[in-house]
């Protein structure tokens, strides 16, 4: 059974869709079967990837019975991810798309059809608390909060922790927050330093990973790569997501999610 | 130096909220219960809104309802309990729908689906309605039953003829409805029952 995390935040620009497609190709890099599913009405993994709105068939076709889920799962040259993109939905058909996502079976039956296929589940939600974010956590085990350093961000976390909560009382108790993942972070401003200064000693449940401001993200963004993929030197902010998948599959076996290992290993000698 | 930005984030709730959602060790949770504050919104559930718009009340709001509802509740046929719970939802704007048998098992649900299904409410729905009969036994057979919980509504519509077997209609926060709207769904149940037994 997948280990499902939804990547919710109420505002929009902190960087969710970023978080979601690096956090995926990491959790893949590291053998992990994953996949990334685009709920986002706008498409955002799609355009991440700098793909044509229209260019991937997805969930809109699977909603509209055109496609069997399994067909609209596209493989990646990364042997373990795969991707379900939002599919070619057209724009002004984004209302009717919203409320069949809230209310309906559909990321149910999805989640339902494929989660013996993979370990990790990663959902990309829009920005804010609709519908659509309602139904990723109705249907999710864990959620993910990314936080800009920033202070807008900040003051408006309690709706996106409220809305959690409400969700985990009333429809999905089995819903546990990973944590929240401070994204865009520059230590060497003071603005973003006191914001995240305030997180740490204010709030409980930061993770100890935090995704720093860099001109990396919008090159990446630029070619349509996850920032692990690009040439050159290795950037320190691919490393980064590699050390978010670590800390998020430690506290998802803490939190008795199946993680499927126990990294045992045999005592050895040195000399 | 103006210091009026000093005390800007109002994170109480915020780590109140947390304590709830990560009882993990380290977290304030541990050390004692969460006690939340309740926090001073407006709650625009849909009851609440219509209850305003009415006491607002104009001519117009008036008209609009009901030119709203009229076309919906004239004489429907159904070819299948997801047409006819489809229509139940849309007459009544309710949230999810559904439909048991007289064992109360689910026969179809639609919308907004709880995560544990309808199948314990079907079941207990069937149970209430016998038991809720005793309770003046001279009155008849219950059409309608209407509860009211602090986080939502549900309503069940009885249909049953002496042909055919009982079926129970149960929508989830629908909008609130006169007496005579809901013997028009009943009624337009009942009518189709033939088509859908």
């Amino acid at each position: 059974m997948a280990n499902v995390i939804s990547v919710v935040s109420s505002k929009g620009g902190t960087g969710k869709t970023t978080v979601a497609l690096n956090l995926a190709v990491a959790l893949a890099e590291k053998g992990d079967k994953t996949l990334l599913v685009d709920i986002d009405p706008l498409g955002a993994i799609g355009l991440s990837l700098a793909r044509s709105d229209t260019e991937w068939a997805g969930l809109a076709e699977y909603i509209m019975q055109k496609m069997p889920v399994e067909d609209t799962i596209i493989k990646t040259k990364l042997a373990s991810l795969a991707i379900l993109p939002r599919g070619r939905l057209d724009p002004l058909d984004i209302a009717l798309y919203e409320d069949v996502l809230h209310s309906s079976r559909t990321l149910q039956d999805i989640i339902a059809a494929v989660e013996n296929k993979y370990q990790y589940i990663i959902i990309d939600t829009p920005s804010g608390l609709g519908m659509i974010t309602r139904a990723a956590l109705s249907v999710g085990n864990f959620v993910l909060l990314p936080l800009q350093a920033e202070a807008l961000s900040l003051r408006s976390i309690s709706q996106t922790l409220r809305v959690i909560a409400h969700v985990r009382e009333v429809d999905n108790p089995k819903l546990q927050l990973l944590g929240i993942l401070a994204t865009m972070v520059q230590l060497h401003q003071d603005s973003s330093f006191d914001i995240l200064k305030t997180v740490w000693t204010s709030l409980s449940g930061v993770l100890e990973t935090y995704i720093p401001r860099a001109d990396v993200f919008a090159l990446a963004s630029g070619k349509g790569l996850p920032i692990a993929f690009l040439g050159g030197e290795y950037p320190p902010e691919a490393l980064r997501f590699e050390l978010l998948a670590t800390e998020i599959k430690k506290i998802i076996q803490e939190l008795g999610g199946v993680t499927g290992e126990t990294d045992e290993r045999k005592q050895r000698e040195l000399i | 130096m103006n210091e009026n930005s000093a005390n800007s984030y109002d994170l109480h709730q915020a780590q109140q909220l947390l304590n709830l959602l990560i009882p993990r060790p380290g977290t304030a949770a541990k050390e004692k219960p969460v006690q939340l504050d309740t926090p001073n919104y407006l709650s625009l559930s849909a009851g609440n809104i219509s209850q305003h718009v009415r006491k607002a009340d104009t001519r117009e709001v008036v008209a609009e309802v009901t030119a709203r509802e009229e076309p919906e509740l004239v004489l429907q046929k159904f070819d299948s309990w997801e047409a006819c719970i489809t229509w139940c939802m849309s007459a009544t704007r309710a949230e999810a729908a559904f439909a048991v048998d007289s064992q109360g098992f689910v026969i179809a649900s639609r919308g907004r689906i709880p995560s544990q299904g309808f199948e314990g409410a079907g079941a207990e729905l069937i149970c209430s309605i016998e038991q809720l009969e005793r309770i003046a036994p001279d009155a008849g057979k219950i059409l309608c039953i209407d509860m009211d919980f602090d986080k939502r509504r549900i309503v069940g519509f009885v249909a049953s003829s002496e042909n055919t077997s009982l079926y129970v209609v149960g929508l989830v926060a629908p909008e609130p409805l006169r007496i005579e709207a809901k013997q028009k769904i009943t009624q337009q149940i009942l009518d189709n029952l033939p088509n859908l037994d």
